[in-house]
């Protein structure tokens, strides 16, 4: 869609750039020929989302965590997590974990069981900081899909010329 | 390192285990307001050559915000 129908500016509707953003944070203004920023975004959206990660361990990021009982409900702070699209690789890995942990200590002793348990839940100051960290990362990641969404006709054009100019080197190589 | 140290630091598993942050967990908070500065900041600036200084300063305005929500709300509250 493009046009000033709606009071808003010439543009592009670009809902793939926040796909691929919420999948990769930054991941849309490297497709907009922005490179220097997609990896300023890239590594501060990351970093903080690793970080949290490492501080809480996988049990911060949890879809079901808050929902007990709430008929398909969803944990709020995975509303936010969830915006970071590798967030719902971890929930997988994380409710897989749990799974094996339940047949473990809650089933009958299995042959391959280890003597440590599957994973530790973060508790206290390690939860709170892992959540608070990887849900501020989604966040911020919602910040950034929203900029690319919506792509202004001198932004494309721009990025076209970029394109082209890279087009040219790689001829001219 | 006690031995009982040793086993512990062998023992850890990455993202599987928390990492104890209860004696200087206030200092998280440094991490996460330069993140927002610099995400924010990242998304406003025309070019990245200004950042630095931009991020610099918006992360001294929020911390410096908080310290004195916290001052006050101590002094209220004491």
């Amino acid at each position: 869609m493009s046009g000033n129908q709606d009071g808003l500016r010439d543009g592009h509707w670009r809902p793939e750039l926040a796909a691929a953003t919420w999948l990769v944070p930054g991941a849309g203004h490297w497709f907009l020929g922005r490179r220097d920023k997609a990896v300023v975004l890239f590594l501060t959206i990351m970093g903080l989302w690793v970080i949290g990660l490492w501080i809480g361990g996988v049990s911060v990021i949890d879809r079901k965590q808050d929902a007990e009982g709430a008929r398909g409900g969803v944990s709020p702070w995975f509303l936010a997590q969830g915006l970071v699209g590798p967030s719902w690789g971890v929930d997988t890995w994380h409710q897989r974990l749990k799974g094996e942990s339940r047949s473990r200590f809650g089933g009958s002793p299995r042959p391959d069981d280890k003597p440590w348990p599957v994973f530790e839940p973060a508790v206290g100051r390690s939860a709170e900081i892992g959540t608070l960290y990887t849900a501020m990362a989604g966040m911020l990641n919602l910040l950034v899909m929203l900029e690319v969404v919506w792509v202004r006709e001198e932004q494309v054009e721009k990025s076209e010329e970029r394109a082209g100019q890279g087009a040219g080197m790689e001829g001219a190589g | 390192m006690s031995e009982s140290g040793v086993m512990l630091v062998l023992g850890y598993r990455p993202f599987l285990e928390p990492v104890s942050v209860d004696g200087w967990w206030p200092l998280l908070l440094l991490p996460v307001v330069l993140a927002m500065a610099t995400a924010y900041k990242t998304l406003r600036v025309g070019g990245l050559r200004s950042l630095a200084g931009e991020v610099a300063a918006l992360t001294g305005q929020v911390v410096g915000l908080l310290v004195l929500i916290a001052v006050v709300l101590w002094w209220l509250t004491r």
